[in-house]
């Protein structure tokens, strides 16, 4: 009897510790809230280039955009080549906020610094930006803004 | 109170088939995992958030290699062969992989591999097997009454959640989902739905009613005498996200964990059709393939009587007619959504009392 005891205890000690973990995380991970926002957001990106000792931001409405690494060869890049999850690789678009506006500026901040870590041979882009256009449950919210710095 | 609780031994044989259900389910996500692999490529290449350190996510081939092995799982727990290993490793395997990107967690797919995990320490493995003999009789209950408490824990999770949010107690969240239903309800139902959906009242009234129905079915379940009401309440809610709101495998799942509220023991209700007519044959035999939970004994009165279907209900008390038929609908879960219909509609029928 211990020993069921034990499960029972165990298990649901654990997924309730979740569900309290998960009310706190921005995406509610493991915690069970469902259908929490009718929330939608309009990511517009950019990138950060260094021209004439400026810096500038170039948009990229398409996610597209050609570098020229330090030996001067020329590549192609895309936001989708890295950023493949629903609703992050919707550029120029209102779309749902999946989990809510939380969850998905939480998860945009991260697909921002995963994309920069991946523009190795990109010797221009200094960072890349996106201003988010926001609107909680019906009602127009401010314009975030989130960067990622290049390492 | 709690070492009956994790001593009581109670009739095994609905659980077989609660393990059925969700091997099935949990391999129809195995398959739609491995699909998205194959179309997608492997989540690890790209952009992903796990929720372990990273070096636990495996490779590509690691990942291909652990949908495999769920899938096998799940294959021998539908036959029934290592049924609950089979079942509790595919459910762990399914449950690592979840946490490895929280940019593919699911609500609806964590519940169903909790509730796998769960249903795996049920003894679910003594009936609906493919190449045994079931065993009949009491087997240890406590892990079936895990599974129930699982189900109650995502209802008043999602319900505590909606009724501490004002924007969502306060309609503006189904408001909005109400405007994404405007094409169909434009294409199929008079131009005053659309209205009403519109209407901030109505949203607030029908928040207030969703939170309500969800606290209701996380507790109503347990009691005898709120418990048929909360199953059918709660087949209606899931008929309902099922027909606007599409969440995977998530209403199947809890339709399918609604099985450990069942009760346990088989064949206390009797039938009686009219075996003299042919549409009474027609219907004992239809009914007999239906009585999956094994709710009745099947009898047929084979001389003609006035009554096509009579049923006993388990204080041997007679039930005719339209009450018949609510007896009937009331135990075989394919008919089950016709339950409380027919109660309003037999709420005047009283039952012939058991003659000695």
């Amino acid at each position: 009897m211990l020993a069921r005891v034990g499960f029972v205890v165990l298990f649901f000690g654990l997924e309730l510790y979740g569900i309290a973990w998960g009310q706190r995380a921005p995406d509610k991970t493991l915690g069970f809230q469902m259908f929490n926002e009718s929330s939608r957001i309009t990511i517009h990106l950019f990138r950060e280039v260094e021209s004439k000792r400026r810096r500038a931001l170039l948009p990229l409405p398409d996610g597209r955009w050609l570098a020229r690494d330090r030996s001067g060869n020329e590549h192609a890049y895309a936001w989708n080549d890295r950023v493949r999850a629903a609703p992050l690789y919707v550029l120029g678009q209102s779309v749902h906020a999946r989990y809510g506006l939380s969850a998905q500026l939480f998860r945009l901040q991260a697909a921002l610094d995963d994309a920069v870590r991946h523009l190795p041979g990109d010797a221009r882009t200094r960072a890349l930006v996106a201003e988010v256009e926001t609107v909680r449950n019906g009602v127009p919210g401010p314009v975030v803004r989130l960067r990622a710095d290049k390492p | 109170m709690i070492h009956r609780l994790f001593r009581e031994e109670r009739e095994s044989y609905v659980l077989g088939l609660l393990r059925v259900g969700f091997a099935a389910l949990l391999l129809l996500m195995t398959l739609r995992r491995a699909r998205e692999l194959l179309l997608w490529g492997y989540f690890g290449d790209v952009f992903h958030m796990p929720l372990w350190p990273e070096y636990l996510v495996p490779s590509r081939d690691g990942y291909a290699a652990l949908l495999g092995f769920q899938a096998l799982g799940c294959l021998l727990a539908l036959g029934g062969v290592l049924a609950r290993p089979a079942l509790f490793g595919a459910a762990g395997c399914g449950l690592f992989c979840l946490l490895c990107d929280r940019l593919q967690y699911h609500n609806n797919r964590y519940e169903l591999l909790l509730l796998s995990l769960l249903v795996a320490v049920t003894p679910c493995d003594r009936s609906f097997l493919a190449f045994r003999r079931p065993r009949l009789g009491a087997a240890p209950r406590w892990a079936a009454t895990a599974v129930g408490a699982q189900v109650s824990i995502v209802y008043l999770a999602s319900g505590l959640g909606k009724l501490l949010d004002p924007d969502w107690r306060g309609g503006a969240v189904l408001l909005l989902r109400f405007a994404l239903a405007r094409p169909f309800v434009d294409r199929f139902l008079p131009a005053s739905t659309m209205s009403l959906l519109s209407a901030p009242w109505f949203a607030q009234v029908a928040a207030i009613g969703a939170i309500s129905c969800e606290l209701f079915l996380a507790l109503g379940m347990w009691f005898r005498r709120t418990r048929p009401l909360a199953l059918w309440l709660g087949v209606m809610f899931h008929l309902g996200i099922e027909l606007s709101a599409h969440v995977e495998l998530f209403s199947y799942c809890m339709l399918c964990g609604y099985l450990v509220f069942v009760t346990p023991e088989l064949r206390e209700r009797r039938l009686s059709w009219d075996t003299s007519r042919p549409l009474g044959r027609a219907l004992a035999t239809a009914c007999r393939r239906l009585d999956l939970l094994a709710r009745f004994r099947h009898e047929s009165a084979s001389e003609p009587s006035r009554a096509l279907l009579v049923t006993w209900d388990r204080q041997e008390r007679a039930h005719h007619g339209l009450g018949a038929w609510r007896e009937l609908a009331r135990a075989l879960p394919p008919l089950f959504p016709l339950w409380l219909p027919l109660v309003v509609a037999s709420w005047r029928l009283r039952p012939t009392p058991p003659t000695d």
